[in-house]
């Protein structure tokens, strides 16, 4: 049986519909270790060690957490000096931004030479950059704020997105969520 | 609390497509080895997000040295860009005011004496050749009066075009003033100019002299 590709998923949901819990289910059947970037301190994440920016190239095993205002930097350490783990990138909005920062740019663009799957959480369809709309391979979606009209242009399978948010947003239970491969 | 939060979301109605997911995300992937063990050098890589305090910038983990390197600046090749720049900078100012001035001549004399007013022009500078190379001693006045009053108007404008731009070119003391502030901004952008940028301007250089050749015709 062949390997499965690594891939790029993107979590996409309102606060508290469950992304977290979503993605760490996703990582954790990845059987790989599990490195968080974030911000600020999750409370889902409390088994996992904390690592410093400085020390995240010494990392071998075990999931492990890295809070650093600089997520930017530690995604760069991580496309040198990591391999066969999953990403999390928790809050995603606040660096993978419109206008990509390399080090971004350059982690999307090389993680499977490192055999490194990703994660990134945004709260809406809009605030997903165009490049990372162009790269992902499945989308976890929630239920969103969003006016998808406004994300026409940035997402290749726009119809099907419209589809899948039409019936997500008419279920009433607010952690409900479906899968959307980027094929479809 | 947070374990009921979580219960919750673990019971939420879970479509097949993420049973698909979770499926697809436990087959394993190929084993990689990453690019480095060691990380990214400090010169060109964001430090610990800690607020900077002085004197405690370098943990002595980082071989390189804690703080970014300054790049070092070659004064010589500095200097030798800000030369071309001022090369460049003198060339297009001497041949864009020289064109105008030119242009400015020529209408200036079919504005004052008509259409044919250059071909006039040419005979009278022909004439004075003329006379210059006769080696005949004459006064002012005697070769003020070879002239008509209209063509000692147009030499006038020609001479005045003349003078002018032969002032055009930099002096020394204009090219040093240049120099010093040419010089500062060349250093705070990183000391030399790209090499495609020389030969860009290089070929303008070339190519503009030809242009203006062709403009004055």
């Amino acid at each position: 049986m062949s390997n499965r590709r690594n891939q790029m998923y993107l979590i996409i949901g309102r606060k508290f519909t469950g992304k977290t819990t979503v993605t760490k289910k996703i990582s954790e059947a990845s059987g790989k270790k599990i490195v968080v970037i974030d911000t600020d301190e999750h409370p889902a994440y409390s088994s996992f060690a904390k690592v410093p920016l400085k020390e995240l190239h010494k990392w071998k095993a075990g999931n492990i957490k890295v809070i650093t205002e600089y997520p930017e930097a530690a995604l760069r350490v991580i496309n040198k000096c990591c391999s066969n783990a999953f990403v999390i990138c928790e809050d995603a909005g606040k660096y993978v931004t419109p206008n990509l920062q390399l080090d971004v740019k350059r982690f999307i663009i090389d993680h499977r030479k490192r055999n490194l799957d990703v994660a990134f959480m945004f709260h809406f369809l809009a605030d997903v950059p165009p490049y990372v709309c162009r790269q992902y391979d499945y989308m976890v979606l929630f239920k969103t704020g969003d006016n998808l009209l406004a994300t026409q242009s940035k997402y290749a399978n726009w119809h099907k997105l419209v589809e899948r948010q039409q019936r997500i947003q008419q279920v009433t239970d607010m952690h409900y969520c479906e899968m959307i491969s980027i094929d479809e | 609390m947070e374990d009921n939060q979580q219960n919750k979301e673990t019971t939420a109605p879970q479509h097949p497509s993420m049973t698909k997911l979770l499926q697809d995300v436990a087959q394993p992937t190929e084993e990689q080895q990453p690019q480095q063990n060691h990380p990214p050098v400090l010169d060109d890589f964001e430090e610990e997000p800690e607020p900077p305090s002085p004197g405690t910038a370098d943990t002595g983990n980082n071989a390189g040295g804690g703080q970014p390197q300054e790049k070092k600046i070659n004064e010589k090749a500095v200097k030798a860009t800000a030369k071309f720049v001022l090369q460049l900078f003198d060339f297009f100012q001497n041949k864009g005011f020289a064109t105008a001035g030119r242009f400015k001549e020529k209408r200036k004399l079919k504005r004052l004496y008509g259409d044919d007013a250059l071909d006039k022009m040419e005979a009278a500078i022909t004439k004075a050749q003329m006379q210059s190379e006769s080696n005949t001693k004459s006064t002012d006045v005697e070769i003020m009066q070879l002239f008509t009053p209209e063509e000692i108007g147009m030499l006038r404008i020609r001479k005045e075009v003349n003078e002018f731009i032969e002032d055009l070119p930099l002096t020394d003391d204009e090219k040093e003033q240049l120099m010093e502030p040419l010089i500062e901004i060349l250093k705070i952008k990183g000391g030399t100019i790209p090499p495609e940028w020389i030969l860009i301007g290089t070929i303008l250089q070339v190519t503009g002299a030809r242009a203006t050749e062709l403009l004055m015709i």
